[in-house]
């Protein structure tokens, strides 16, 4: 049974750990969108629930920093770097490249388009 | 001794080798402990050979022999033949010491100096020919290189010239017609620690003499460096040139380049740039900042040039084949009213184009005129007239914004936005023209654009981390990525590399550093400062743009007021 779409949606890393984020900031990410996408039929749009099997918990949890970070400065004139350890930017280099890591407007709109909802 | 030897004449400097040369060199070296590989005293018997003896050793009257000018030691030399027995002991290497006149070849220092340019080296070697494989071996390299030597010759004749340079003080450094096809870093490096010849005991003479202001007695060390590259066959520029920033005359003019990086605007000292007579089909926008009144540089030449053009003149103008501006604020006026006139009255869109880049750029200066002559007439110092020119560096000094390409999007890992026009810089070169609009509307501006966010991609960060690194080369990471990394990350490493080396890169519009542009597109600017006649295809000098973000793009907001 579909449950409803929530405020609150919920990631969850390859180590087991769940992050509950705000629908609209972890849409930002192009492919967290898609799958969280209500018209489509996946579990994650069913459930509220992504599970990355590719990343882990450390990563993850500065993915969804900066799923806010992005939310936060989206409409701001000079954005200061987010801090990233350095140990952590190759993984994140990967994650981003996997999340389509930033916020792929034109990639939705484009799809909501396809589909004939804008 | 001295009254034995028949005095010879002083030989003039250099002197010329003697030939009896072999014997001379022996005689002198009796008096030094041996001839051996090193000038240090022989410390165990077995340095010797079987040949060793106590009178390797101890030499204790010949340096009384040998008293005097060592031009007199000659004739005595070829005279006695008393040290001869002793002399054939000795082994042919080496002495350590070397004189101005024997050739031996370790002497690369001060042979070379002579070998460029000089007729001295050239009779040397014509009277030498056993010498010829030593001293002359580079002036001879000069004049028949073979292909594959030619580019080592030239830029080992640069490396000499710069190391003239640093050795006299010398702040012009002439590289021009070495046919040199590639300069290394490791050539230009030197340049960095060139030091202006002191003054100090002129400029106290001077201010003696007449009272000078202390600063031309404390003239700093720092050179304004003038370096000519001209009539070379360069196709790429090394990276160190961009770090000499005590640059002030940088002459590039007919080489074979394609392209000038964004790191020229380090070069804040700049005051005159010649590129004239290579391949450029586009400036790099940061040298634009260098031009603007503010700016250090007070003489460019970019013409001739295989610019990209963003339009087509014709019709009446092409015929003209220049354009000359009126230098006071009536007729400026006057003008941009007829361009008016004409641009309603064309149909055709190129002329429409072309009336109106002029149209334009005259309203441009009008505004600017009037403005000057606002404020002059509350500070009353200059009081317009109708009628008076304006002096040209008022109102024709700042560049003035003419068109521009549409803009080019990338996503977030540089590949092509969909729905974008072509990269501008990827343009083929048998294209010469590109569309241009001289204003963007925001309706150009793509949906997506508009609802971007500002903030940078975490992709992007993630890029920066790893550029900020200290003492880690961006491509020793490879190794560490999973063997099925995306070929997008492969590639940005690779970006990342690139930018490092070149000090990295600033966005044009916000000026923060970045990793992958996001956005691209060319301007074309006029910016003739110095006079009032143009020839046309001067009018408009296209400079290509790059922007960090999505939101850094022309259809955000005012780009073009300076």
């Amino acid at each position: 049974m579909a449950q409803q779409s929530t405020d609150y949606v919920t990631l969850v890393s390859s180590d087991g750990f769940e992050f509950k984020l705000q629908r609209s900031a972890a849409t930002v990410s192009g492919a967290i969108k898609r799958m969280l996408d209500p018209i489509s039929n996946f579990t994650e749009a069913q459930t509220n629930t992504c599970t990355f099997e590719n990343i882990n918990g450390v990563v993850l949890e500065k993915v969804c920093e900066y799923l806010y970070y992005n939310e936060k400065h989206k409409n701001n004139k000079d954005v200061p770097d987010m801090d990233i350890p350095p140990e952590l930017c190759l993984e994140l280099l990967m994650a981003a490249d996997f999340l389509d890591g930033e916020s792929c407007t034109a990639v939705c709109l484009i799809s909501n388009a396809d589909t004939g909802l804008v | 001794m001295d009254s034995r030897s028949p005095s010879p004449d002083l030989p003039s400097s250099p002197p010329a080798l003697p030939s009896t040369f072999p014997r001379r060199k022996r005689a002198r070296i009796d008096y030094c402990y041996d001839e051996n590989t090193s000038s240090d005293p022989p410390v165990f018997s077995s340095d010797d050979g079987p040949e060793a003896s106590i009178d390797n050793y101890v030499t204790p009257r010949k340096k009384k022999q040998y008293r005097g000018t060592w031009w007199d030691h000659q004739p005595v030399a070829e005279a006695s033949n008393n040290t001869a027995a002793k002399v054939d002991l000795t082994r042919n290497v080496d002495s350590g010491v070397w004189m101005g006149s024997d050739g031996t070849d370790d002497s690369a220092a001060s042979a070379t100096r002579s070998s460029f340019g000089a007729d001295t080296t050239m009779s040397e070697v014509a009277d030498l020919p056993d010498e010829v494989g030593r001293v002359g071996c580079r002036a001879i390299a000069m004049l028949s290189p073979t292909a594959s030597k030619l580019g080592a010759v030239t830029e080992g004749l640069a490396r000499q010239i710069i190391e003239q340079c640093l050795d006299d003080g010398k702040e012009m450094v002439d590289l021009s017609d070495l046919s040199l096809t590639a300069i290394s870093d490791a050539t230009l490096r030197p340049l960095r620690a060139l030091i202006r010849a002191p003054r100090a005991a002129d400029a106290v003479l001077d201010s003696r003499r007449s009272s000078r202001s202390d600063s031309d007695l404390y003239a700093p060390f720092t050179p304004s460096l003038q370096l000519f590259l001209s009539r070379n066959s360069l196709r790429s520029l090394p990276r160190e040139l961009w770090n000499l920033q005590t640059l002030t005359v940088l002459s590039l003019r007919n080489n074979a380049l394609t392209e000038i990086p964004s790191a020229i605007a380090n070069l804040r000292n700049l005051k005159e740039l010649n590129l004239a007579g290579n391949r450029l089909r586009w400036l790099p926008w940061e040298l634009l900042g260098l031009v603007a009144s503010r700016g250090p540089l007070q003489r460019l030449t970019v013409l001739p040039n295989p610019f990209v053009q963003g339009t087509r003149f014709h019709g009446e103008l092409a015929q003209q084949g220049h354009w000359r501006f009126p230098a006071n604020p009536q007729k400026m006026e006057a003008v941009a009213a007829q361009l008016r006139l004409k641009l309603q009255h064309t149909n055709s869109p190129g002329s429409q184009e072309q009336f109106e880049w002029l149209l334009k750029l005259h309203e441009v200066y009008a505004e600017r005129m009037r403005e000057i002559g606002d404020s002059n007439r509350e500070d009353n110092w200059f009081a317009p007239k109708i009628g008076v020119d304006y002096p040209l560096n008022l109102w024709k000094e700042d560049p003035v914004h003419l068109a521009s390409t549409p803009v080019t999007f990338f996503t977030f890992d540089g590949r092509l936005e969909r729905h974008s026009p072509p990269p501008p810089s990827t343009t083929p070169e048998d294209i010469r023209f590109l569309p241009s609009a001289t204003r963007h509307t925001s309706t150009a501006a793509p949906q997506s654009v508009a609802h971007a966010s500002r903030a940078p991609s975490l992709f992007e960060l993630s890029l920066r981390t790893i550029t900020s690194m200290p003492f880690s080369a961006p491509l020793s990471l490879l190794p560490l990525l999973p063997p099925d990394a995306p070929d997008s990350v492969v590639r940005a490493l690779h970006t990342v590399d690139e930018a490092k080396q070149d000090n990295g890169k600033k966005c044009s519009v916000c000026g923060k550093g970045y990793v992958i542009h996001r956005t691209e597109w060319i301007e074309w600017w006029h910016c003739v400062p110095d006079s009032l006649v143009t020839g046309l295809d001067a009018i408009g000098v296209p400079f290509l743009r790059r922007g960090c973000g999505v939101k850094c793009s022309p259809y955000e907001g005012k780009l073009w007021d300076h």
